[in-house]
């Protein structure tokens, strides 16, 4: 990962305006691009990514910004179900701005680093799964393998393990960015496969514990920022695990653009619409 | 962005808001839709209620009166089952309401196009309220109970391998962890689904493969735990929809009957619908994901609340585990057979064929005449999900109808068992370990010990009879009113060896004798020595922290002690 991005600034160069806009247009003209979801899929790891870090006062105002320019694109959203927490999370963040920066520390460190009165909610895997200094240190170390594997290495300036939910999330926008690379150049089978790295990472990593953690932050009366920050998160990779198994089953085999041959329930469509595009083959004269 | 809306609990008085298409009101005989709109208004406590022209075709109409009016939960009166739902979805989210707990009610071929205006216009708010009540009752989705689905019937082009596909979402069970019972050996749900979509996983919850799993709700109605939430369709849903249905004493449509229909036959009433066949108003339809849902229970608790009769309507299909006309006519049969020992009519559970259009118009063509509950004789809100589901059907139907409770009834799809301990129980507990719904216990008294059993806990789900080591219980599908009324009955008594320093409990006595017989070994050597003294004792008695006492009050100490060492007879027994 880049220095600024182990700092926590949200790259603007990533997702931009105009990222943002051909998502929306795709969508009313009725279908969207695999390319601008996985643009919004990576901005919005980027941006659980960046809440769970230390909330210092520059990234406060960085994320608070950002959520603004959220809010006012990506109207396909509300197709997914995760939406309502979405506009919330986007609402709380917008927010920010407006509370002191202390207490937001204040709530940070009281979640999920210290409190006299009882354990926090450490944003750790190892925490979650397994248990012993040696558990935590396999994981460690399978993270590791599994970042240089891609090509990345933590910035010594984030000083945090390899499984901090932080760390993990970013890993998801860099996969995520390499999927919307994939497409926008059209490479199907380099889209498929990033499909798929990012499912495993999933399923082995974030599906397995991040939901316990989110419960946990919940539980805090105390939590107002952070139990919605977490609790949209947990929905967001729920349902990101779930619609990547939905893709991945669809492509199936790979890259073979045949028909795919399950037919599944479609919902009625008003008024008898009909989806099909069928070709008829030419009619050879005699 | 839109505002979201703040969850709030249905005793806060979440305000409810009611759209109804105005074209309900000439679509067939059509609809008084202002008399609706009044009695709704008055009868239901912050319930708002308006007609909006178009609002089968336009959805978009939704989002504007949400937010108008300030509504938390949503309720819709359509002209047929044919709306666009994706959309309506979009919407329901977009003004912050989760559309899963929408409640979509078709008042076209339910009401409309069936009934005479009056007849018709009570029914619809019948049919309103108890998707009021739905809504209230909705308890939320979550993350885990809904799946993304990609509609891919389509001829693919190059480009549109590169666009994410028709997307919707269907709701699938979500399991509430702090309520299974999965880590104390349940599986109740996992042996149920037809799809083996869940799973006891290694960390002990109970996991739902949501690639497999069709949402059909059986699962919701087996689990004992009542922690199986299916969104739309849980527990706590169909109670209030059934209540609303049966005990809305304002509406003066009598008699009353409760119609399950499954979503794959609801097809079958809009053609009746449409091909100008109508029924009694009375038959009040309840929609559910799959007819699987629908046990004897659920048609026999209807029967207790005042319902005239209940019917099903499956989807008869061969490749449907619970539809398939076996399954029905073996659940509706049992029902027919309860009903017959009780000296009640037969018709009052009907099957119907979603195949056979006549059919259907003749089962529904009458309603037999019961005298429904009013004043004291009334049930009350007795919930279908209670904590004695089935036996409390039974029984409320038995104490009213038959003459005494000494019935019994040996049915293979009865919904309650009668397990019998044959000789040779150790007292052992692992059939209690293993039942799901406490209905086999273990109490320990001074006699010694008894395992009971409550007939009214039991579902006859047979986990008992797998887990006994000694294979002495049998468990037999048999509706025993007796029994039921009875409650817990002990069915075995065993004796308690005590200890003989301290007297605590070491084992059953049925126990170590059966130890005795599988190790062949008689009163002596460690096993005599194992057996008259408790784990404590033992353990001081042999550090010789303190004297052995004799059989005959001497003591010994531990360095007499008279324990062999062990031989390799003894160890390799």
């Amino acid at each position: 990962m880049s220095e600024p991005e182990a700092r926590g600034r949200m790259p603007t160069t990533r997702m931009d305006q105009t990222d943002h806009r051909k998502a929306k247009d795709s969508h009313g003209q009725g279908a969207l691009e695999l390319a601008d979801l996985a643009r919004f899929r990576q901005v919005a790891y980027r941006l659980f990514s960046t809440m769970l870090l230390y909330p210092d006062e520059e990234r406060l105002k960085t994320v608070s910004a950002v959520a603004g320019e959220l809010g006012d694109q990506g109207d396909f959203l509300v197709t997914f179900p995760f939406f309502i927490q979405w506009s919330k999370l986007l609402d709380t963040l917008q927010r920010l701005t407006d509370m002191k920066p202390a207490r937001v520390q204040e709530e940070y460190v009281d979640v999920f680093l210290f409190n006299p009165d009882y354990s926090p909610n450490l944003p750790y895997e190892s925490a979650y799964l397994g248990s012993g200094a040696a558990a935590t240190g396999w994981t460690a170390v399978g993270l590791e393998r599994e970042y240089a594997a891609a090509g990345l290495s933590i910035s010594p300036a984030l000083k945090e393990p390899p499984d901090h939910a932080a760390v993990e999330l970013e890993f998801m926008a860099f996969l995520c960015d390499q999927e919307a690379c994939a497409w926008q150049g059209r490479r199907l089978v380099d889209g498929i496969k990033s499909l798929k790295h990012q499912a495993a990472f999933l399923e082995r990593h974030l599906s397995r514990w991040f939901p316990t953690f989110a419960r946990g932050v919940a539980g805090r009366e105390s939590s107002q920022v952070y139990a919605v920050v977490t609790g949209t998160a947990q929905s967001f990779i729920i349902h990101d695990r779930d619609l990547l198994e939905a893709l991945l089953k669809r492509f199936g085999s790979g890259a073979d653009p045949q028909p795919a041959d399950s037919v599944s329930k479609t919902p009625t469509q008003g008024r008898g619409r009909c989806h099909r595009t069928e070709k008829t083959p030419p009619q050879k004269r005699a | 962005m839109p505002p979201y809306r703040e969850d709030a609990t249905a005793e806060e008085g979440l305000k409810t808001l009611v759209l109804l298409c105005t074209a309900l009101e000439k679509l067939g005989n059509g609809l008084d839709l202002h008399e609706i709109r009044r009695w709704l208004e008055e009868e239901i406590p912050a319930v708002e209620v308006w007609a909006v022209p178009e609002l089968c075709g336009q959805p978009g109409e939704i989002a504007e009166a949400v937010a108008t009016s300030g509504a938390l939960r949503l309720v819709l009166g359509l002209c047929s089952r044919d709306y666009p739902q994706i959309e309506l979805h979009a919407h329901a989210r977009r003004v912050g309401i989760d559309p899963f707990g929408a409640e979509v009610v078709n008042l076209g071929a339910y009401c409309a196009q069936v009934h005479p205006r009056p007849w018709a216009t009570d029914k619809a708010k019948l049919l309103l309220q108890a998707a009021v009540a739905r809504a209230l009752a909705f308890p939320g989705s979550q993350p885990d109970s809904v799946k993304p689905v990609l509609s891919w019937n389509q001829t693919v082009s190059r480009r549109a391998l590169f666009t994410l596909p028709p997307l919707h979402y269907e709701p699938v069970p979500f399991i509430r962890p702090e309520a299974c019972a999965v880590e104390e050996g349940c599986r109740v749900c996992a042996m149920t689904c037809p799809r083996e979509a869940l799973v006891a996983s290694e960390g002990g919850r109970m996991v739902l493969d949501k690639t497999h799993c069709t949402g059909c709700g059986a699962c919701v109605s087996v689990c004992p735990q009542k922690a199986i939430n299916l969104p739309g369709v849980s527990p706590q849903q169909i109670d209030a929809q059934l209540a609303a249905l049966l005990n809305t004493a304002s509406i003066p449509l009598h008699p009353r009957a409760i119609l399950f229909v499954c979503a794959r036959s609801a097809p079958a009433l809009e053609r009746l619908a449409r091909n100008g066949l109508s029924y009694p108003a009375g038959w009040l339809p309840v929609e559910v994901p799959c007819i699987g849902m629908v046990t004897p229970p659920w048609l026999l608790h209807c029967l207790s609340m005042g319902a005239a009769a209940t019917g099903v309507l499956p989807c008869l299909r061969e490749d449907c585990r619970f539809g398939k006309r076996e399954v029905q006519e073996g659940r509706v049969g049992y029902c027919r057979e309860f009903l017959g020992m009780l000296g009640e009519s037969l018709d009052a559970v009907r099957l119907l064929d979603p195949n056979d259009e006549g059919g259907v118009a003749r089962a529904l063509d009458s309603l037999p005449e019961r005298a429904t509950h009013s004043g004291a004789d009334r049930p009350g809100n007795v919930a279908l999900f209670g904590s004695r589901p089935p036996a409390q059907a039974l029984l409320r139907l038995a104490e009213k109808f038959a003459p005494s409770l000494d019935r019994s009834l040996v049915h293979p799809y009865s919904p309650v068992g009668r397990v019998q301990v044959e000789q040779g129980c150790t007292a052992c507990e692992a059939c209690v370990t293993a039942c799901p719904t406490g209905a086999l216990a273990m109490r320990r008294d001074e006699e010694g010990r008894a395992l009971t059993f409550d007939t009214g806990l039991c579902i006859a789900c047979e986990a008992c009879v797998p887990v006994c080591p000694e294979k002495v219980l049998r468990v037999e599908k048999v509706t025993d009113l007796s029994r039921l009324a009875q409650g817990k009955l002990t069915v075995y008594r065993e004796s308690e060896i005590r200890c003989e320093a301290c007297g605590a409990p070491v084992a059953a006595g049925a126990m170590l004798g059966r130890i005795a017989e599988l190790l062949g070994t008689g009163d002596a050597g460690i096993f005599s020595f194992v057996t008259r003294y408790c784990v404590s004792c033992r353990g001081s008695l042999i550090s010789g922290r303190r004297p052995i006492p004799d059989r005959d009050g001497g003591q010994t100490h531990a360095m007499e002690v008279a324990v062999p060492p062990p031989t390799t007879r003894e160890w390799n027994c």
